[in-house]
């Protein structure tokens, strides 16, 4: 049995590798695989800090994959929201429910204000953006799969 | 950008040649003498910052069994940076070893000043 082959079985080099291939990018996926390669080859120790290295940069990616992901949603969610509030306006919905909730709790007068609730609504949807996204990117994995079998 | 141990020294070891990811941490290691080794993947993200910010760019791309290998090369910027920032921590270096070893050193350049710290201690 070879230098290499011993080394291969290392779980340090296996878990190092197994999170080289969630670094985001094919490119730096085959980066990292061919730096780890070499360091094996070479008979050299990975430390728990070089993981662990790896481990950030694969936390990174996902980080920025998964907000470039969800970017274009968000916005077009806000976008929605305010079409939505502002179709409501225009045809009285909003007026019609401030007089409701004026009679119903017998206050002397109630108003929705439009910029508290855009705030609102925009921290608001950024993690029901992210759960769409990745309700959505689950059933279509699930999906995908399906069909291959 | 502010220039760290670790994105200085891969400045430097790209001055000479271009190099890929292990490549280039073998010579940060041989550049800084061992003390320097640097982890895979904060090598990778340094080589990211410096992508974005101009300093270093893509070489080439090779296939070696079945991989993309990845050089990178130094920029004109990059050069210039690296070599203002390699003056001064010569500088920094040189002022230090000026007030570690009095003021007869001071004004000569830092290896001159680690030779007499040397020839110093072998006499002491």
């Amino acid at each position: 049995m070879t230098r290499q082959n011993q080394t291969r079985r290392t779980p340090r080099y296996r878990i190092a590798r197994w999170l080289a291939d969630r670094t985001g990018h094919h490119t730096r996926v085959d980066e990292l695989t061919d730096h780890l390669d070499q360091l094996e080859a070479n008979g050299q120790h990975l430390a728990i800090l070089d993981i662990v290295s790896i481990a950030a940069l694969a936390v990174r990616d996902t980080v920025v994959a998964a907000a470039s992901a969800c970017a274009r949603p968000y916005v077009a969610n806000l976008l929605l929201g305010v079409a939505a509030w502002w179709i409501a306006t225009w045809t009285g919905f909003i007026g019609s429910t401030e007089t409701f909730i004026e009679e119903v709790f017998a206050l002397e007068s109630f108003a929705f204000t439009g910029r508290d609730i855009f705030f609102l609504y925009a921290v608001a949807a950024i993690p029901l953006t992210l759960l769409v996204v990745l309700l959505l990117r689950g059933l279509r994995s699930i999906t995908e799969r399906h069909r291959s079998r | 950008m502010h220039l760290n141990e670790q994105r200085f020294l891969i400045l430097a070891a790209l001055a000479r040649t271009p190099l890929h990811g292990y490549a280039l941490a073998e010579e940060i290691r041989d550049l800084s003498s061992g003390h320097h080794t640097p982890r895979p993947g904060a090598l990778y993200h340094s080589l990211d910052k410096l992508v974005a910010s101009g300093l270093v760019e893509l070489d080439r791309e090779e296939m070696v069994d079945g991989r993309l290998r990845r050089y990178y090369r130094i920029t004109a910027t990059g050069e210039s940076t690296v070599t203002t920032e390699a003056e001064r921590r010569a500088a920094t270096a040189t002022a230090a070893l000026g007030r570690i070893l009095g003021s007869t050193f001071s004004s000569f350049p830092a290896h001159v000043g680690s030779a007499a710290h040397d020839l110093r201690k072998a006499t002491q």
